[in-house]
């Protein structure tokens, strides 16, 4: 194990990032100093400083425990929205892949609908018609993320499909579904694994764009995009701190997600061989 | 060119600053157009402006017309029949006098005789005639509303124009003030066809200051001098001074408020309220405000079956808010705090009308056990992605708590929320405002009457109908003043309809390299009245 | 290779189908009445009615549907529901600034991402390298509304070298417009110059390891004609995929972008339709950009064979 990881620093690296960011989410009560929800019209708009080291926003709240319960939503809609995505994705890519035919055909022009859809359009038109609500704000995300999953799976069922061991297998008469989960699955485990990661990435960013926009959670639950938008017209008054805070966690966040997703490609790979 | 001279703006800026201060005490109108008395000297005339406004214009029919935003344009593009003075006190305009019969129900209008349209074509009493039943009997026409009580119009001579009603109606003449008594060229109607077309390309088809030459969706119009406008200073020289406005639509209050600061822009008519106090210290920029006729309102759902269908529910929450500190914290002193649907530019407005002028938690606290179900919880909507609404809904929620009421806040899409309220299926409150009419009628008669359009609340009450209704039969200023007082008094303390939370601001903000005219309590811009200030 | 790009062209119909049922329908779902929403402070119950006739609206929903469809088919996309404008004319009107913003990131990205990328790659491990390692990372965990916000913060309100927002048009004014595009094209370029830039690295280390560069080597040829004539020629075709995708990535990015700049592009129209329930309008932006992301993807395969002659469409691969 420690061998592996001083081959692999970087994996080190980005889970040991990924894990703290878990963490704070967790532990947020513990961290903030403050209650991200209660109102004080007696401290509104506070620089930072020692008593609130993000200073407080229009209401009077403190900006840097609202950015760490932040955290929470983040990572939740992340981390339910790929799932969502991940196994739909998956489940109709081993069907079509498996089956081809008829099935295939009409699966693959149904995705390839939803990819030519313009992804963020899509995502605003789901929350519309659901509602902007935090769950419907998953829901949109996984759906977005459907394409990617189905291809990738796809893709893999189809170039394993012909192998030998596969024809071996029917041979004696294992059922598809066995061949799929017991042959089929394993082997693109590690591809569905590096994508997922970098699809929490991805799932973060566009739960901040879409309540940056007003489609997402409702308050006074603190989320990352809305923050921002709620704070984006005292920028012209040079009160910056309340859009910084939640920024800063954003890019935390989604920079952790992305690296240690990146380190588990270059690990998981064996024809890397060249960069760092 | 004339050396630069301080006086004449200090005496301009003093000027204005009397008018914000008393908001009346204006000079009496003159014959023509109504100019009031700029201090600063002798006006040049020439010289280009850009205004910047807060939405773009939809409609430049005012047949169409659906949104307060379009009068701006409106209002230098057409002229109307009567206009307002910067008190609110209506005055001739096209129509030199008018005379309404005994029984209200004849309306005659002496029209001037010197008008023609930007296309060249004439004015008179056939167009006023044309106009009137194109508003009246169009199918879809966003005017017909207003002009429900016209029956027919005679031209009776090239001046004369008279209005026969179905009954008598005294607001009439307040609705002829604005859109419904615009008058736009045949001509130029004829000359487009389609009336969707027109509605966007009303190019020089009014009598107005300005003609409408350019407008590029989204992105900017062009207004040009009518070098024949009708309209004269007090000296006797033609309006307008200046040669051209541009108006560039920009709906983020940030960007329009920088343009005013860099000076890319000279002219704007809204400012938020927490970028006031730059603009007051910005050595630039001249601001002027002063209370208009727009309120600001919580709609309660008191259909049967919902929370507020209880009435003390409806006052126990109007006596807990503490409207001057909403108006303070909420609305960054813009404004005035207010009871009730009459303005304080209005004529009916009694000073003395303060129901709620210390917020009272205990008392609402009785009130709500009075009623004896529990604890009063109910949801406040908001539209989501609405920062300034969500920042109101947060201090109404604290205030409330404080009566032991508590207001959960639920954030829908704009969509939604209208949705649930012309169903009047909201089941709590939700909050609307209103961009104000001249006459008081217009603020409250289909806000408060029952099952009238605006009347989001399901409001009903026999007798506010009967005191709304003897205020529009009459011509008669006091009776009328006494009816609308009374009625105030029910819909507001005795059996509210809404929670009222007070009246928005008139602003202007200028460049200080303009003689800016006075502001008005309906927010629209004279721009026929403002110059280039002398060098 | 004409038969594949026949059999794709061919495909593209039924899935634009599809798109044009899924925004129909997603749309027609979402709560709220765009005759409600659009009428502003003019609420008459019989002019309501009056205009949802005219409009059509009090249709049934498949009656609706065809109805629109069969316009479309003939090149009319209705009206808006907002404005009465023709919504073909109104993303006419909308299109140069998002042009024009979308080029701009377009060129900036690929430009920058060519020179540096090839940089980082030639000088592996160097400070620029890992700096610019650093950025690739950096620039896509960014999200762009926050790094626009930053932007102008910096540039346009602190220092007020920029404006802060809003659109000149390059025929009215080519340097006020210019002023204008800055800003808001480094928002929209950042991230995908970081993917491009990375992409343009790997390729070239990839290519930099092959058998023919050592031969190249040994043949003595000078460093730089090796890059340019060898490593780089074969680098690109990844790379002319990567930047086909990225079109892609710069329209979605846009949406954001001119929303915060106030850019009054189709990609703000989108979004405003949307929320105000414009359904000829959405359902026309929709479809023309399926059709366009469609049309870019094809364009990009097509590139990619002629680039490299190793591949051939001929086995009938799908997608």
């Amino acid at each position: 194990m420690r061998w592996y990881l001083r081959r692999h620093p970087r994996l080190f690296i980005g889970g040991g990032l990924v894990a703290l960011l878990i963490l704070v989410a967790i532990f947020a009560p513990f961290i903030a100093p403050y209650d991200p929800t209660a109102v004080d019209v007696s401290q509104t708009l506070e620089p930072p400083g020692p008593a609130h080291w993000l200073g407080t926003d229009d209401l009077g709240r403190d900006v840097f425990s609202r950015t760490v319960y932040g955290a929470r939503i983040s990572l939740s809609v992340g981390l339910i929205a790929v799932s969502i995505g991940f196994t739909v994705g998956v489940t109709i890519g081993l069907i079509a892949g498996y089956l081809g035919g008829i099935v295939d055909l009409l699966a693959m022009r149904a995705i390839d609908a939803l990819l030519a859809f313009p992804a963020l359009v899509l995502a605003i038109s789901i929350t519309a018609a659901l509602g902007p609500q935090i769950q419907n704000a998953m829901i949109a995300i996984g759906v977005v993320a459907v394409p990617l999953y189905t291809r990738l799976t796809r893709g893999q069922v189809l170039s394993v499909r012909e192998r030998d061991y596969i024809t071996a297998a029917r041979t004696i008469g294992a059922s598809g579904r066995r061949i799929v989960l017991r042959h089929i699955f394993p082997n693109i485990t590690n591809p569905l694994v590096v994508q997922a990661t970098l699809s929490i990435a991805f799932a973060i960013l566009a739960e901040a764009t879409l309540s940056f926009l007003g489609l997402g959670a409702q308050p006074p639950t603190p989320t990352w995009g809305a923050d921002i938008n709620y704070s984006q017209r005292w920028l012209s008054n040079l009160k910056w701190w309340m859009s910084v805070g939640p920024g800063l966690g954003i890019f935390l966040a989604v920079f952790s997600f992305n690296y240690f997703g990146d380190a588990l490609r270059d690990a998981l790979d064996p024809r890397i061989r060249r960069s760092g | 060119m004339r050396p630069f001279r301080l006086g004449p703006l200090v005496v301009l800026a003093v000027v204005g600053l009397v008018f914000v201060a008393c908001g009346s005490g204006a000079p009496a109108p003159t014959t023509s157009g109504g100019a009031p008395t700029a201090a600063a000297g002798k006006p040049v005339a020439g010289g280009s402006v850009t205004f910047v406004l807060e939405n773009d214009v939809i409609d430049f029919d005012p047949l169409k017309s659906r949104a307060f935003v379009d009068r701006n344009v409106h209002y230098q593009i057409y002229d109307s029949l009567v206009r307002i003075d910067e008190t609110g006190k209506i005055i001739p305009w096209l129509a030199t006098k008018w005379d309404t019969s005994s029984d209200g129900k004849t309306v005659t209008f002496t029209l001037r005789d010197d008008v023609t349209y930007h296309d060249g074509s004439k004015f008179d009493a056939e167009s006023v005639k044309w106009n009137i039943e194109r508003y009246t009997k169009t199918s879809g026409s966003q005017r017909a509303g207003e002009l429900a009580s016209v029956d027919t119009v005679e031209a009776v001579n090239p001046t004369t124009v008279k209005f026969n009603l179905k009954t008598s109606f005294s607001p009439l003449i307040a609705n002829l003030v604005d859109r419904a008594g615009m008058m736009v060229s045949k001509k130029a109607f004829d000359a487009v066809g389609n009336p969707d077309d027109f509605t966007r390309k009303a190019f020089k088809a009014g009598t107005g200051p300005y003609m409408l030459t350019e407008a590029v969706k989204d992105d900017h119009m062009t207004l040009e001098k009518n070098p024949n406008w009708w309209g004269k200073d007090k000296d006797g020289n033609k309006l307008p001074y200046l040669d051209k406005i541009t108006i560039k639509p920009i709906v983020n209050s940030d960007v329009r408020f920088t343009n005013m600061r860099t000076g890319d822009a000279q002219v704007a008519n809204n400012i938020a309220g927490k970028d006031v106090p730059t603009a007051k210290s910005e050595s630039s920029l001249v601001y002027q405000e002063k209370p208009a006729l727009s309120f600001r309102s919580l709609i309660p759902n008191r259909a049967a079956t919902y929370v507020f269908n209880e009435k003390r529910y409806v006052k126990a929450v109007s006596m807990a808010i503490d409207r001057k500190e909403l108006l303070d914290k909420g609305y960054f002193n813009i404004g005035v705090v207010g009871y009730g649907t009459i303005a304080p530019s209005h004529f009916a407005f009694d000073p003395n009308f303060k129901p709620y002028e210390k917020p009272d938690p205990d008392g609402a606290k009785k009130l709500v056990q009075e009623v004896g179900k529990g604890p009063l919880t109910f949801e406040l909507l908001i539209t989501s992605g609405d920062p300034v609404g969500l920042t109101l809904a947060q201090i109404i929620q604290a205030q409330l708590k404080k009566a032991d009421i508590t207001a959960d806040i639920q954030q829908l899409e704009f969509a939604k929320i209208l949705e649930l309220q012309s169903a009047h299926t909201f089941k709590g409150m939700t909050f609307v405002g209103w961009s104000g009419r001249i006459d008081p009628d217009g603020n409250t008669y289909d806000h408060v009457y029952t099952k009238r359009p605006f009347n989001d609340s399901s409001y009903s009450n026999a007798d506010v109908d009967k005191a709304l209704d003897e205020q529009r039969a009459t011509a008669d200023q006091e009776k009328r003043k006494a009816a609308l007082r009374k009625a105030e008094q029910i819909y507001v303390v005795d059996d509210p309809a809404r929670v009222w939370l007070g009246f928005g601001a008139a602003q202007l903000l200028t460049n200080k390299k303009l003689n800016a005219p006075p502001v008005y309590p309906d927010q629209i811009i004279r721009f026929q009245y403002m110059s280039m200030a002398a060098k | 290779m004409t038969q594949y790009i026949l059999r794709r062209l061919l495909l593209m119909v039924p899935v634009a189908f599809l798109v044009t049922i899924l925004v129909f329908g997603l749309i027609r779902l979402s709560p709220g009445d765009p005759l409600v929403i659009y009428a502003g402070e003019e609420r008459d119950p019989a002019v309501l009615e009056a205009l949802r006739h005219e409009y059509g609206l009090d249709q049934p929903l498949p009656a609706q549907y065809v109805s629109w469809l069969t316009h479309a088919l003939r090149g009319d996309l209705g009206r808006s529901l907002r404005t009465r404008q023709p919504v073909t004319e109104a993303i006419f009107e909308r299109f140069p600034a998002t042009f024009e913003l979308g080029l701009t990131a377009l060129l900036l990205s690929i430009s920058v991402a060519l020179v540096v990328g090839t940089l980082s790659a030639v000088k592996r491990n160097s400070p620029l390298d890992l700096l610019a390692t650093g950025f690739t990372l950096a620039g896509v965990s960014l999200p762009n509304f926050f790094l626009g916000l930053l932007l102008i913060l910096i540039f346009a309100l602190a220092i007020r070298v920029f404006p802060p927002g809003g659109y000149t048009s390059i025929r009215e004014d080519a340097f006020d417009s210019l002023r204008h595009l800055v800003l808001p094209a480094i928002t929209l370029a950042t991230a995908s110059m970081a993917v491009n830039m990375r992409q343009v690295r790997s390729s070239l280390l990839d290519a930099f390891s092959q058998e023919y560069i050592r031969t190249a080597r040994a043949k003595g040829l000078r460093e730089t004609v090796i890059i340019v004539r060898h490593a780089l020629k074969n680098a690109l075709i990844p790379v002319v995929t990567i930047i086909g995708l990225q079109v892609g990535a710069i329209i979605e990015g846009a949406i954001i972008t001119e929303q915060i700049y106030f850019w009054p592009g189709v990609g703000k129209l989108a979004v405003d339709s949307i929320g105000g329930r414009d359904y000829p309008v959405v359902q026309a932006i929709v479809l023309l950009s399926a059709l366009s992301f469609m049309a870019t993807t094809l364009i990009v395969d097509v590139l990619y064979a002629w680039l490299d002659p190793r591949i051939s469409y001929a086995h009938g691969a799908s997608s």
